[in-house]
C-alpha cells in the first residue's frame, strides 16, 4: 500500500544529439531481437515483474510478431516484494524471465541463485558501468537517478538560493524545509540514505543524520506521501496543501510534472539537486529453473533493443541503458542526469541493508 | 396405541422422567397431570422424540419407535406457547405439515380450509401470525398441529396462557373435537378442570414418576396419595387411627377429634384427606374453632379456622353463610367427603 | 459433520496451511528448529513497544467506534424516515475505500493547510483513531443495527413500566440483549484495527509502526523470514487471546430472544427527542464518514483551475497510451466479477460455518470442532496479508493445486477476509431462532434438512443478504491482500488507484482519486441494490 515504484527517474542527457547521431550510424538489424533459441514454435512465458511495468501498447506484440513467443506479465507488487517473491518460489519458478531488480536488491537476487547467466549480444551496446554483475546473470535495462527535487517558486520567492549539495540539507537556512521517505518502507529514503553513506563513509554517515534531524527533517511512510502531500513543488501535493519545498523523489520528477499539463510549459515546476542524487539501474535476467531458457534469453534481448529502450522513458520515467537510444522531447528539455551520481557496490548494499536501515531507524526515528 | 414403557429422561444429572408406563388406546384422550418441574412435559417431548431417552421403550402398535427421529412417528405437538413460524402467514403455518407429507395443492388447499374452519379461523388465510391474539394464535396452532392428521396428537399445556373464559369455551370445543373426530390425544396440564373436562384417563405426575393413574372420576374422588390429595384440593391431610365397631359405621380418631370415616375402612393408622365442602358449618356438629381469614374463591368463601382441639382446618362455606373474623363456629363432617389414604402404602411408594 | 468438514478444509488449504509454510519456512531455516528470533523478538524493547502500541491503538479505535456508531444503529434500526433506506447503505461505503486513499483524505483534511488544521492533530494518536472509526463505522451499525431492529421493543417496555429510566433501561435491558452483535461487532474492528496498516503507515507517519507493519517490513521488503514469523505468531497469540474473551462474551447470551418483525419495530420520527437523536447522529455521520469523502470527491474535481471532469475523462483515455494504463470499465468489470465469486465462496463457507456454530450451542460432546471453526474462520482478519500472500506462493505450488497465478485466488483471498462476516452476521440471528421451531417442524414432518431449509434459511435469509452486502463490498475494496498474490494483470479498482498513485504527475494523483470516487459509487450501489432484494423476501421478519 504505501510502496512506491522505485521507477521513476530520469536524467536529461546532455548529449542527445550526439547519441541521436550515433544511432543514425547504427545497423538497424543490430536490435538484437534475434532470439537465442533456434526453435520458433508459439510458446508462452512469463515475465515476472514489478507493479509499474509498462509499455506502450504494440511493443510486445511487435516481439510476439519477430519471435513467436508471446509474453505474459506477472505484476508483483513493488520492486522489493517482486524479487522477494521470485526467491520465495525459487523452487517452483512463477516465471521465466524477471525484469525489474535493481542494485539495492541485486545482490540478495544473486545471493539466492535465482538466475542463470546469459550475456545478451545487444549488452554490447551498453555502457560499462551499468554492468554491475560480472558473470552477466542479471543484464542491465534502465537506470534513474534518486535525487532531492526543490519547488522553485518557493526559493525564488523565499528569496533564498536552493540547496546543492547533500551537506548543504543540514545548513539551518534550510531548516524545515525537507520531507523524506522511511528507508524501511521506501526505495527512494533507501536510495538518499545510501547516497549519504557513500558521500560520508559506514563510519560517520550517522552524524550527518543527526544534524539533518536537527535541522527539521520530515519522515513519511512512502514516496506519494512525500510527494503528492508534502512536497509544495507538485501539483498534487500543492492541492493537498503540501508545505516542504524539498522532497526525496527523482530526477525524472520534472518531466512528470509536465506531461498531461495543457497548455504545455515552458519550464518545470520543480528543480533537481543533481549532487544529491543515487543512482539506481534496473536489470533483467533469466529465471533458474525455467523451461522456456532460450525463450527468456530472447526476452531479455528485447529489452535491449531499440525499439523497448526508447519506449521506455515516458512509460515507467526511466532512462534506456542502452547508447543509441533517442530520448522523447520532453526528456530531453526538462529532465536531467547526474554527472557524478553516488554509488554503492551491490554486495555492499546487500550485506549492510538491514543494519543501516536499523541504525537509521535508531538516529532519526526514535 | 401408544405404549410406553419404563421411560426414563435424564437431564445432566437431573432425572426428569424415571421409569414411567403409559399407554394411550386408538381413540383416547389421556391427561398427564402434574404440577410444574413433575417432569411432564419432558415425557411428551420424549413421546414426540424430541428428548433422548435414556432407558425404556415407545411402540406404537407394537412397532418400536425409540430410536425414530420425531419427524418419522407421524405425531402431532401443539407447543405450549405455541411456536407459530414467525415467516408464516397462517395458512403457510397450517399447511407446514401437508407439504411435508407432499400433499398436492388441491387437497392441501381445501384441508387447510377445513381444518381453519374446524378451529374457526376462517378469513384468518393470510395473517401474519404476530398480528394474531393469544386465542387465534393458540387456535392456529391447533390447526397446525391437526392438519397432516397426526396419529397421536400431543399438547403441552394447550390453554395454559389463556385467560378463564376464553380457556373455558376453548375446553369445550377441544372436548367437542376429540370427541366428533375420534382423535387419539395425549395432552399435559397443571390445571385439574382441564384435565377432569378433557380427558377418557388421567395420569398424575409427581418428580417424575406416575403418582396414579385411572379414570378422572375414580382419580377426582378416590386419590390414593397425600400428594395427589392435596394436588386435587384436599386442602385438609389430618392423621388419625381408625376403629372399626362391631356394629355401626367406623371411626377415625385423630387430632380433630373423632371424625366419620366412609363404611369399609379397614382399621389401623391411615391419613385422611377432607376437601374443604366435606366440612360444613353446623352449630351441633362435633368440632369447634375460630375463623381465622376468609378468602374469596369465586362461587364460594374459603374459611381457616383454628381448631380447638389443634391444628387448623379449611372449610368452603357459601357467601350468604360467612361468619365474622374471630367468631366461633362449630362444624359436622360428611363421610363421603373423606378419603383415607394408606399411610405407609404411600409413603413407602414415594421413598422406593 | 459436513456443516464444519467443509469450512476446515477450505481454511486448512488456503490459510492455514500457507501460512504455518511460511512461519516454519522462518523457524526452521535449515531444517533445524531455531527459536531465537522468537526469543529476541520478545525480549527486543523496541518490538515489545511495537507490540504494545498495536494493543492500546487498536482497544482505544475499538472503543471510539463502538461509542460513536451505537447510536447511529439506534437511529437506523428504530425509525423511519425518508432516506433512511439510503443512508444504510451509504455508511458502509467509508469501509471499502482503498485505505491509501483515505489516509490522504484526512491528512489533507487535518494537515496544516486542511479545513481541520488548525486542531493541530497531525501527529498525535487522533488521526489514526478517527480513520479507524471512519473506515468500522459501519461495521458496528450493520451488526448491532441488524440485531436491534429485531428486538422486542416490549422488553424495553417492561423496563420502562417497572420504573427504569431511558438510560437505566438501556443499560439493564437492551445493552444485554445487543451483546453478542456488540461483542461480534466489536471483535471484528479490534481484528481489523490490530492488523491495520496503511492507516498506521501514512497517518501516524515513522513514530507510529505496528505488528502489522513490522511483518510487512520483514516480510516483503527485508524477506527476513524468521523475524516475520515470530512477529506473525505474537500477532496470531494476541488474536487468538482476544478471539477467546470475545467468544465467551458472545456465548454467554446464546439464549433465544424474542424477535420481532422489522415492520413492527421501526416507527416514524415524532417526537423532539427522535429529532434530537436524529440530528445528532447525522451531525456525527457528516463529520466522521461524509466530511473526509466530501474531500475526496473534491479532490477529484479539482484539475488546479477550477472544478470538472478532467481526471475522469483522462481515466477513460490512455494519456501516455501505455500498457500501465486499465480502462476504467474494466477494472470495475474485474472488480465486480472477484467481488461475486468472493461472495459466493464467503457466503458458502461462511454460512456453513455460521450453522455449525450456531446447532445446539449447549451440547458438551462432540461441538468442539464447531468451536474450534469459530476461531479459525476469525483468524484471517488477525493475519498480516503479505504472510498468507507469501504463503500461497510457497505452497499452492504442486499440481493439481498449482493456484498461485490463477485469478481464483484473488477471491479465494478476498474470500478469507469476508467470511467472518458472514459468519458473526448471522451466528447471532440463527442463535436466537427459538429451538421450539425447529421442534414444531420436525413434529410436522421435517427432516432435519428440511427444517434448516423451511426455519432456519428463511428466517436468516435476511441476514444472509447482509452479510452478502458485506462481503460483496469487502471484495471491492478488498487491497491487502490482493496484491500480495501474484498474478496475471485482472487489476481491480484499488489496484488501479493504488499503481495509479505510485505515478508522479498531477493528473495521475487526480485520476487516483476519480477513480476512488467511482469505487465509492459502485460500492454503494451495490450494496442499495442487494439490500433492495430483502424487500421481496418472504421471509423477512
Amino acid at each position: 500500500m504505501n510502496a512506491e515504484p522505485k521507477r521513476r527517474r530520469a536524467a536529461v542527457i546532455a548529449t542527445v544529439a550526439l547519441v541521436t547521431a550515433s544511432l543514425a550510424a547504427c545497423d538497424s538489424s543490430s536490435g538484437g531481437t534475434k532470439p537465442a533459441s533456434r526453435s520458433r514454435r508459439a510458446v508462452t512465458i512469463t515475465l515476472m515483474t514489478h507493479d509499474f511495468f509498462a509499455t506502450s501498447p504494440g511493443v510486445l506484440d511487435s516481439f510476439t510478431r519477430r519471435t513467436g513467443i508471446t509474453v505474459k506479465v506477472l505484476k508483483s507488487g513493488d520492486a522489493g516484494r517482486a524479487v522477494n517473491q521470485a526467491i520465495l518460489t525459487k523452487d517452483h519458478p512463477l516465471a521465466d524471465a524477471f525484469y525489474g531488480i535493481d542494485n539495492t536488491f541485486l545482490s540478495r537476487g544473486l545471493d539466492a541463485g535465482i538466475f542463470v547467466p546469459y550475456t545478451s549480444p545487444p549488452l554490447s551496446e551498453v555502457p560499462a558501468q551499468f554492468q554491475l554483475d560480472s558473470k552477466h546473470r542479471v543484464t542491465p535495462v534502465d537506470y534513474g537517478d534518486v535525487c532531492v527535487n526543490d519547488d522553485l517558486a518557493y526559493f525564488q520567492s523565499h528569496h533564498l538560493a536552493p540547496p546543492r549539495t547533500i551537506d548543504d540539507l543540514a545548513d539551518p537556512q534550510y531548516k524545515n524545509l525537507l520531507v523524506m521517505e522511511n528507508p524501511a518502507d521506501s526505495s527512494p529514503g533507501l536510495a538518499f540514505v545510501l547516497a549519504t553513506i557513500a558521500r560520508f563513509g559506514p563510519t560517520h554517515w550517522l552524524d550527518y543524520w543527526k544534524r539533518l534531524k536537527a535541522n527539521g527533517l520530515t519522515v513519511v511512510s512512502s514516496w506519494d506521501q512525500a510527494y503528492s502531500q508534502a512536497f509544495s513543488g507538485s501539483s498534487a501535493g500543492r492541492q493537498a496543501g503540501g508545505t516542504k519545498p524539498l522532497v526525496v523523489s527523482y530526477a525524472s520528477s520534472p518531466p512528470a510534472e509536465v506531461v498531461g499539463v495543457n497548455p504545455p510549459p515552458t519550464s518545470a515546476p520543480i528543480g533537481t539537486l543533481l549532487d544529491t542524487c543515487f543512482r539506481q539501474v534496473e536489470f533483467a535476467g533469466v529465471l533458474r529453473g525455467t523451461h522456456h531458457r532460450a525463450e527468456a534469453a530472447a526476452l531479455v534481448d528485447f529489452m535491449l533493443s531499440r525499439e523497448f529502450q526508447q519506449d521506455m522513458p515516458l512509460n515507467m520515467y526511466v532512462f534506456p541503458v542502452r547508447r543509441d537510444t533517442p530520448l522523447p522531447d520532453v526528456f530531453v528539455r526538462f529532465a536531467q542526469v547526474a554527472p557524478h551520481p553516488f554509488q554503492l557496490p551491490p554486495g555492499e548494499i546487500g550485506r549492510n541493508r538491514d543494519t543501516w536501515i536499523g541504525k537509521w531507524t535508531n538516529t532519526v526515528l526514535r | 396405541m401408544l405404549n410406553v414403557h419404563g421411560l426414563t429422561v435424564d437431564y445432566g444429572t437431573a432425572r426428569a422422567v424415571d421409569r414411567v408406563d403409559l399407554t394411550v388406546k386408538r381413540g383416547e384422550v389421556v391427561c398427564v397431570l402434574g404440577p410444574s418441574g413433575s417432569g411432564k412435559s419432558t415425557l411428551l417431548r420424549a413421546i414426540a422424540g424430541l428428548e433422548q431417552p435414556a432407558a425404556g421403550r415407545i411402540t406404537w402398535d407394537g412397532t418400536d419407535l425409540t430410536a425414530l427421529p420425531p419427524h418419522r412417528r407421524q405425531f402431532g405437538l401443539m407447543f405450549q406457547d405455541h411456536a407459530l413460524f414467525p415467516h408464516l402467514d397462517v395458512s403457510e403455518n397450517v399447511a407446514f405439515g401437508l407439504r411435508m407429507k407432499h400433499v398436492g395443492a388441491t387437497v392441501l388447499r381445501s384441508r387447510v380450509a377445513e381444518v381453519l374452519q374446524l378451529v374457526n379461523l376462517q378469513g384468518f388465510e393470510h395473517r401474519r401470525v404476530n398480528e394474531l391474539s393469544g386465542g387465534e394464535q393458540q387456535r392456529v396452532a391447533l390447526a397446525r398441529a391437526l392438519a397432516p392428521s397426526p396419529r397421536l396428537l400431543m399438547l403441552d399445556e394447550p390453554l395454559g396462557s389463556l385467560d378463564r373464559a376464553l380457556r373455558e369455551r376453548l375446553m369445550v370445543d377441544l372436548h367437542d373435537l376429540f370427541s366428533a373426530r375420534h382423535i387419539t390425544a395425549l395432552f399435559v396440564t397443571h390445571d385439574h378442570d382441564e384435565a377432569f373436562a378433557l380427558a377418557d384417563r388421567v395420569i398424575v405426575m409427581r418428580t417424575g414418576r406416575v403418582e396414579q393413574a385411572g379414570e378422572p372420576q375414580d382419580v377426582w374422588t378416590r386419590p390414593t396419595t397425600e400428594f395427589t390429595a392435596r394436588f386435587l384440593g384436599f386442602d385438609n391431610i389430618v392423621d388419625a387411627q381408625i376403629a372399626v365397631a362391631h356394629f355401626g359405621p367406623p371411626v377415625a380418631r385423630s387430632a380433630w377429634g373423632e371424625l366419620p370415616v366412609p363404611e369399609g375402612t379397614p382399621a389401623g393408622a391411615a391419613r385422611l384427606a377432607l376437601r374443604p365442602d366435606a366440612l360444613k358449618l353446623d352449630a351441633n356438629g362435633p368440632l369447634c374453632g375460630v375463623v381465622e381469614s376468609r378468602t374469596f374463591r369465586r362461587d364460594h368463601f374459603l374459611l381457616r379456622i383454628a381448631l380447638s382441639a389443634g391444628g387448623a382446618a379449611e372449610v368452603a362455606v357459601a357467601p350468604d353463610a360467612l361468619p365474622d373474623l374471630g367468631s366461633t363456629v362449630r362444624l359436622s363432617v360428611d363421610p363421603e367427603g373423606v378419603v383415607v389414604l394408606p399411610v405407609l402404602h404411600a409413603n413407602g411408594q414415594t421413598k422406593s | 459433520m459436513l456443516l464444519v468438514l467443509v469450512p476446515v478444509g477450505f481454511l486448512g488449504l488456503f490459510f492455514v496451511y500457507p501460512v504455518a509454510t511460511i512461519i516454519d519456512r522462518g523457524l526452521r531455516p535449515g531444517g533445524r528448529l531455531d527459536l531465537e528470533p522468537l526469543r529476541s523478538v520478545v525480549s527486543d524493547p523496541a518490538l515489545r513497544h511495537v507490540a504494545w502500541f498495536t494493543l492500546w491503538q487498536a482497544a482505544a479505535s475499538t472503543a471510539l467506534t463502538v461509542v460513536l456508531a451505537l447510536p447511529g444503529a439506534y437511529v437506523l434500526s428504530r425509525y423511519r424516515f425518508r432516506g433512511r433506506r439510503l443512508v444504510w447503505a451509504a455508511v458502509t461505503v467509508p469501509f471499502v475505500l482503498p485505505t491509501v486513499v483515505v489516509a490522504s483524505a484526512f491528512l489533507s483534511m487535518l494537515g496544516p493547510k486542511g479545513p481541520l488544521g488548525a486542531l493541530g492533530l497531525i501527529g498525535t494518536v487522533w488521526p489514526i483513531l478517527l480513520a479507524h472509526a471512519f473506515f468500522n463505522y459501519a461495521v458496528v451499525v450493520r451488526t448491532v443495527g441488524g440485531m436491534w431492529s429485531h428486538l422486542d421493543p416490549r422488553t424495553e417496555e417492561a423496563a420502562r413500566v417497572l420504573g427504569a429510566g431511558r438510560w437505566r433501561t438501556f443499560r439493564a435491558v437492551t445493552l444485554p440483549a445487543l451483546r453478542p452483535a456488540i461483542a461480534a461487532a466489536a471483535s471484528i474492528v479490534f481484528l481489523f484495527t490490530f492488523t491495520s496498516f496503511g492507516v498506521i503507515l501514512i497517518l501516524g507517519g515513522p513514530r507510529y509502526s505496528t505488528l502489522e507493519v513490522e511483518i510487512y517490513r520483514q516480510t516483503a521488503e527485508l524477506l527476513n523470514l524468521p523475524t516475520a514469523a515470530a512477529l506473525s505468531i505474537v500477532q496470531l497469540a494476541a488474536v487468538i487471546a482476544v478471539l477467546m474473551v470475545s467468544g465467551r462474551a458472545q456465548r454467554r447470551r446464546a439464549e433465544a430472544l424474542r424477535l420481532r418483525a422489522e415492520a413492527e419495530i421501526v416507527r416514524p420520527v415524532r417526537t423532539i427527542g427522535a429529532r434530537l437523536a436524529l440530528a445528532a447522529n447525522g451531525a456525527v455521520m457528516a463529520a466522521l464518514l461524509g466530511f473526509p469523502v466530501a474531500v475526496l470527491v473534491e479532490r477529484s474535481l479539482d484539475d488546479g483551475r477550477g472544478y470538472g471532469f478532467v481526471y475522469y475523462r483522462a481515466l477513460a483515455h490512455s494519456p501516455g497510451n501505455s500498457t500501465f494504463f486499465v480502462p476504467p470499465l474494466e477494472a470495475v468489470r474485474n472488480s465486480l466479477v472477484f467481488a461475486l465469486a468472493a461472495t459466493a465462496i464467503a457466503i458458502v463457507i461462511g454460512g456453513m460455518t455460521a450453522f455449525a456454530i450456531a446447532r445446539r450451542p449447549q451440547r458438551a460432546r462432540g461441538w468442539r470442532p464447531a468451536r474450534l471453526l469459530d476461531t479459525l474462520v476469525l483468524l484471517p482478519l488477525g493475519t498480516s496479508a503479505v504472510i498468507v500472500g507469501f504463503g500461497f506462493l510457497i505452497t499452492l505450488d504442486h499440481p493439481p493445486i498449482d493456484l498461485r497465478t490463477s485469478p481464483a485466488l484473488i477471491p479465494i483471498a478476498h474470500a478469507l477476509v469476508a467470511t467472518p462476516f458472514v459468519v458473526w452476521t448471522m451466528v447471532p440471528l440463527l442463535r436466537s431462532i427459538d429451538p421450539r421451531l425447529r421442534e414444531a417442524a420436525a413434529m410436522l414432518g421435517a427432516s432435519p434438512l428440511r427444517v434448516w431449509r423451511e426455519v432456519d434459511l428463511p428466517i436468516v435469509a435476511r441476514a444472509v443478504l447482509v452479510a452478502a452486502a458485506f462481503a460483496f463490498a469487502i471484495s471491492l475494496g478488498e487491497f491487502g491482500a490482493t496484491v500480495f498474490i501474484a498474478r496475471p494483470d485482472y487489476p481491480t479498482l484499488p489496484i488501479v488507484i493504488y499503481r495509479l498513485l505510485g505515478k508522479p504527475g498531477v493528473l495521475n494523483f487526480g485520476q487516483a482519486m476519480a477513480a476512488s470516487v467511482i469505487l465509492m459509487v459502485v460500492t454503494g450501489a451495490a450494496v442499495f441494490l442487494i439490500e433492495r432484494f430483502r424487500a421481496g423476501s418472504i421471509g423477512e421478519f
